[in-house]
């Protein structure tokens, strides 16, 4: 074997060599490419789970809120699954300019990948709710009823057909439904509600009126015992101490700075049409007796928040008694936007089992401790449309009472 | 030049015909060996690219860095179908983070055969359009995508979804293969595509957190 032979195993072993590497780099980097996506599923995994570990404080802690002291997250690094993550926290203005909002955003690290996750926080107000009531005694909730938008009731939320004969379908809930003691049929077989956005028992959000910071909100402008009337006027209030008495009208800027305009002790009556953010407030600091509103006639925006995209007014009917809707036997088609709360009562139609049939329409949300009825289902009241305002979803009128307890506005990663 | 030399001679061009045969066949096998290696690497890279960007898409359905925007994230999906879907969102348009501005992205597959992507008859163009701006799409060996659509109670919605329905939509499977653009081996006997590497994908049930907020 000569020369020629060596060189020629020699070629061989090279040519195996090349070759035996370039197949090599498509498998290492077949494999890098794996490796990649399964190193970006990991930091992701970490940051996903370090986001919902600071949720979880922020909803069990609530910073700033009831004095509770600020939160500065998780500077330093945590281990977590071969991985690190950290959470910073700031708070954050809305669209409009208003604090009170929390931005947490979790950073996490595995191997040479980084991932984020930010996390939009607000606090929550009862206002989200565009259905929510603390009972329901003798009241169902029947075939032909709807409720287009988050829903809560904080006993059992009853469902069935009390007028009898064949069901063919049941309550519809076109919103997230939540109930603290579940569902329950009036009677068996009851066609089960249709609930689009699911339902979720167990969850108790009990009402929360915070007297206190209304009051001070509406500062020395507050009115206190007998009656308030007040029409209101694009973005300016005409009010009155009696039915009869005389009419002074003021900015709303002026006579409520704050957006809160309040009676103590007193009775408040409404009607009008608003252009600005307003919460009007009937309250109950002391005593037995006042507390109560009385929507007088069409309580409505300038325009329709719902076609348009512009309209800012908004509007809080805020009661610790009863919201009672007292219009003329004439007027039948009956209209109030906003959200109505009443933290003992509920809203209830006046002489609703005897008067002209009509229509009562609602965009806003109805909140309070019991649901009333508001027409005898055939010839007398008022039958109710309540349509959720959906940008009370991730606003609410001034002050309105909140649940104590923060929400998620929107989740980035 | 005796005999053995004559014998020498002609052992040595057989012995080298031989080795010379065996050279070109290894060359030839361990080329398309590497082609094939190469191809099922561009297949998977493609295919992780794709898979990607349809995951960072997909997981702000319904958000929005002004959430006052798009205050109900279950609106969000605009049009659901077995393989296209049009939603809202806030996507970072120009590299610095969402603007507070809603968009609209619209995912729709072309149809089958695309020009001057090789010579895979079945590959197609996954369009993303934002907004209104013309379709743009990427051709990157996709042969199917197919979306399905879960309620909460993880019932299957008949496709495509209708417009009362939409907002019942809350998980989402994304099925995808993905074939390379250009053959590796040239096959003169039927079937032909089984020379195209091929690498499928499926996100079991892909939710945005968005949904899930209120």
């Amino acid at each position: 074997m000569g020369k020629q032979a060596l060189l020629l195993v020699i070629g061989y072993s090279l040519i195996f060599l090349m070759t035996g590497a370039m197949m090599s780099n498509s498998t290492v980097d077949a494999f890098r490419n794996a490796m990649d996506y399964y190193e970006g599923n990991i930091v992701r995994d970490i940051a996903i789970s370090g986001a919902n570990m600071g949720a979880n404080y922020i909803f069990i802690n609530r910073p700033l809120m009831n004095s509770n002291p600020w939160w500065n997250g998780w500077p330093s690094p945590i281990k977590l699954n071969g991985g690190t993550f950290t959470v910073a926290m700031d708070s954050v203005k809305d669209m409009y300019g208003n604090w009170g909002r929390i931005r947490m955003t979790t950073t996490a690290h595995y191997d040479t990948s980084t991932y984020s996750v930010t996390v939009l926080f607000h606090p929550s107000q009862f206002s989200k709710f565009c259905m929510y009531a603390g009972a329901m005694d003798g009241v169902y909730f029947e075939p032909q009823d709807s409720v287009f938008g988050p829903c809560h009731i904080e006993k059992t939320l009853n469902y069935g057909n009390t007028g009898g004969g064949i069901m063919t379908g049941g309550a519809y809930f076109g919103g997230k439904v939540t109930t603290k003691n579940g569902i329950a049929a009036l009677t068996n077989p009851a066609m089960l509600p249709t609930f689009a956005q699911g339902r979720e028992d167990g969850v108790s959000i009990p009402l929360s009126l915070n007297t206190a910071q209304l009051v001070a909100e509406a500062g020395g402008n507050i009115f206190t015992g007998g009656e308030l009337w007040v029409t209101m006027k694009d973005d300016s209030v005409a009010w009155k101490r009696s039915k009869t008495g005389a009419v002074t009208t003021q900015a709303i800027t002026q006579i409520a700075p704050n957006g809160v305009l309040a009676i103590d002790k007193g009775t408040l009556y409404i009607q009008g049409e608003l252009s600005t953010r307003l919460t009007v407030a009937s309250l109950r600091t002391s005593g037995s007796t006042g507390g109560t509103i009385i929507v007088k006639d069409n309580v409505t925006y300038k325009t329709d928040p719902r076609v348009d995209p512009l309209c800012h007014a908004m509007l809080g009917v805020v009661g610790y008694g009863s919201i009672s809707i007292d219009t003329t036997a004439a007027h039948n088609n009956f209209t109030v936007q906003g959200s109505l709360y009443s933290q003992t009562d509920g809203v209830q139609v006046v002489n609703w089992d005897s008067r002209p049939r009509g229509n009562l329409y609602v965009l806003g949300g109805w909140i309070g401790t019991q649901i009333f009825a508001t027409s005898n289902g055939t010839t007398t009241g008022l039958p109710v449309n309540v349509t959720f305002d959906e940008r009370f979803r991730v606003d609410a009128p001034p002050y309105f009472p909140g649940t104590n307890g923060y929400e998620i506005l929107a989740w980035y990663e | 030049m005796g005999l053995q030399t004559i014998v020498d001679l002609i052992g040595s061009a057989v012995i080298f015909g031989w080795l010379f045969l065996i050279t070109i066949t290894a060359s030839s096998a361990n080329r398309e060996d590497f082609q094939v290696s190469q191809g099922e690497l561009l297949c998977q890279q493609n295919l992780v690219e794709l898979t990607k960007l349809l995951e960072y898409d997909f997981r702000k359905i319904g958000y929005c860095k002004e959430p006052d925007r798009l205050p109900n994230p279950t609106l969000a999906v605009l049009l659901a179908d077995s393989s296209r879907i049009k939603f809202l969102t806030d996507l970072d348009l120009d590299g610095t983070g969402p603007d507070g501005f809603v968009d609209s992205l619209y995912y729709y597959l072309g149809p089958p055969g695309v020009a001057g992507a090789g010579n895979n008859p079945r590959v197609r163009i996954l369009y993303r359009v934002v907004n209104n701006q013309p379709a743009a799409g990427s051709s990157l060996g996709i042969t199917n995508f197919r979306l399905t659509y879960y309620t909460r109670f993880n019932d299957t919605l008949v496709t495509p979804v209708a417009q009362a329905d939409l907002q019942k939509i809350f998980s989402i499977q994304i099925s995808m293969s993905v074939e390379n653009m250009i053959a590796s081996a040239v096959v003169e006997t039927a079937p032909q595509n089984t020379q195209y590497q091929s690498a499928f994908w499926q996100q079991r049930r892909l939710s945005s957190r968005n949904y899930q907020n209120r």
